[in-house]
């Protein structure tokens, strides 16, 4: 079976199995590319279901590990605000006095507490967009701090800003804010979170944004260094959830504050639930597709094979062996395979990856995209996978050859 | 003959979306005012790319000669890195992920530019090897001539 194959140039190179298979792909070229389309079809609905679901996995840890507090207590009415901020970025501003803080941190079983306060940006300011304005308290915060990547070598200062992953600008940058500019110190982490569109300040800076936003006459309804927009809450560990929130909900009403309490557990268990919904269908999904392409695939060997029996029948005459024959079979369908898997997985990375943003936008979900070596290790698998396909599907047609006789294929319809 | 056509369409529509596509298919974010972000300036640029690499698919289809065609497939692989790189390196976007020209424009014309660049890879390989097979065949049937003209 191995034989020369003389180039136009004289050159000899050796005839081996698989170059005996590329050329008898290259002669069915129709055939092969519809084998192959079909393969890069399951492997980029494979690849791309596994970046979808370890992305999503790892949002939901992200925002397991860096909710922070327990608890977040805001103005009465305006929790699903705040959870937009908190889960998408989108802006928004409310407000309440800045002594809901000290009742809170008297209450038993409340470890740590600490404010926030929201401004919105001008979408003309900065690029063009609406941006959530985050003002906390460095002395007291446990919720920004420990995700700013590359550690702040000293205390933010008036002035100066960190962003969150997902805005562009760099350290040293500046950005503007109602005419004034502020210089970014630091960058967060990616959490999967509207954190990452979000932009940190000391509640200093926070009122010199406020003071400039006035100047141009824009007037929050709150403006006199007296109120905070959110205060995060840290319990005590093995806390007991709705004792700790009827208590907060029964002090704040006694001082006549009206407060929703939003738990970080709810959020949790929102998310996981439809995070989880997702994953089942892109598992069942893939699942379906393997077996549907398997399945097309050994259809459509089984009948290229009875196609040519006799070929193949005179390669034997020629003095091919029978397992030769087999890895002529099992040849072709793993270049089939292997083309097919790696065509699927270019066209993945080139929708997946830059698209990344679209993506977890409209899924409305955390999402943070694997480490490159978790994506190689994703890659790896699904070009496995799918290019097992090819091979798997032939097995069957390559047992029939093995098993007819020579002269009784050969007298097949005579 | 296949080749010449199809490639030289393939690099005539990427060219067009290229130069068309931000500024009416994936559009980039509108003006505000008399403000214009970065986007916008990136639209305007990618005309001009876009174009350049629509005309460099035209003149290929146009032109028969393997080098001519080399040439041009290589010039636009290289136009491809500039368009690519007008959104992410040279001009680039608005920062906010949310916005149109960040979310949907950059990327659609970075992949339309790296299919540029794959495609003109590819296919300058094949030139390559079409060019050599060429000439081998030409000194072949030279070399064919000379020893029967000795005999």
């Amino acid at each position: 079976m191995s034989q020369q194959k003389q180039s136009p140039n004289g050159n000899r190179k050796r005839l081996g199995i698989l170059t005996i298979a590329r050329c008898n792909l290259k002669k069915k070229a129709v055939r092969t590319s519809c084998l192959m389309g079909l393969v890069a079809v399951l492997s980029f609905t494979l690849f791309s279901g596994l970046i979808l679901t370890t992305s999503l996995r790892g949002g939901l840890d992200s925002m397991r590990q860096r909710l922070g507090a327990d608890f977040m207590v805001v103005p009465d009415g305006n929790q699903a605000k705040f959870e937009g901020a908190l889960l998408r970025g989108e802006p928004g501003t409310f407000y309440f006095g800045k002594d809901t803080e000290k009742i809170l941190s008297g209450i038993d079983g409340i470890v740590k507490t600490t404010p926030q306060f929201f401004i919105t940006s001008l979408s003309t300011d900065c690029c063009s967009y609406q941006v959530q304005l985050i003002g906390y308290e460095p002395k007291t915060d446990f919720v920004i701090a420990p995700w700013i990547s590359g550690q702040l070598q000293k205390d933010l200062e008036k002035g100066e800003l960190v962003v969150g992953s997902k805005l562009d600008n760099k350290v040293g940058d500046t950005l503007k804010f109602f005419g004034c500019e502020y210089v970014v110190a630091g960058r967060l982490e990616e959490t999967g979170m509207g954190f990452d569109t979000s932009v940190f300040m000391n509640f200093d800076t926070a009122q010199n944004v406020l003071d400039h936003a006035r100047e141009k006459g824009i007037n929050y309804r709150f403006n006199n260094g007296d109120s905070i927009s959110a205060v995060m809450v840290k319990a005590e560990d093995g806390y007991d959830a709705p004792v700790i929130n009827n208590t907060i909900v029964d002090r704040l009403r006694e001082a006549g504050i009206k407060a929703d309490v939003v738990a970080s557990r709810t959020i949790l268990t929102t998310a996981a639930d439809h995070i989880k919904q997702f994953i089942v269908y892109v598992k069942v999904f893939s699942v379906m597709l393997w077996v549907l392409t398997a399945a097309l695939l050994s259809v459509v060997f089984t009948f290229s094979v009875h196609e040519r029996k006799k070929e193949i029948a005179v390669l034997r005459i020629l003095g091919a062996t029978k397992g030769k024959l087999m890895q002529l079979i099992f040849g072709e369908a793993a270049l089939i395979g292997a083309g097919g898997s790696l065509i699927g997985l270019i066209l993945a990375f080139l929708i997946l990856f830059p698209f990344g943003n679209l993506i977890s936008l409209k899924l409305n979900l955390p999402f943070v995209l694997p480490s490159p070596q978790w994506i190689a290790l994703l890659s790896m698998l699904s070009f496995l996978l799918t290019g097992a396909a090819g091979p798997a599907a032939s097995v069957f047609s390559a047992y029939r050859i093995v098993k007819n006789e020579i002269h009784a294929t050969m007298r097949e319809g005579e | 003959m296949k080749n010449r056509i199809i490639t030289g369409l393939f690099f005539l529509v990427t060219g067009l979306l290229i130069s068309l596509g931000p500024t009416y298919l994936f559009k980039v974010c509108e003006a505000m005012g008399d403000d214009f972000m970065k986007c916008h300036w990136t639209a305007r640029a990618e005309i001009g790319i876009g174009l350049l690499i629509a005309v460099l698919g035209v003149i290929s289809i146009l032109v028969s000669s393997l080098p001519i065609r080399l040439g041009l497939h290589i010039g636009a692989g290289l136009t491809g890195i500039l368009a690519a790189s007008v959104p992410t390196v040279l001009i680039g976007v608005c920062a906010m992920p949310g916005m149109n020209c960040h979310a949907i424009a950059a990327p659609s014309i970075l992949v339309i530019s790296l299919l540029v660049i794959i495609v003109s890879v590819v296919n300058s390989i094949y030139l390559i090897r079409q060019n050599t097979k060429n000439t081998e065949e030409m000194d072949q049937k030279s070399n064919d001539v000379s020893s029967r003209e000795e005999q």
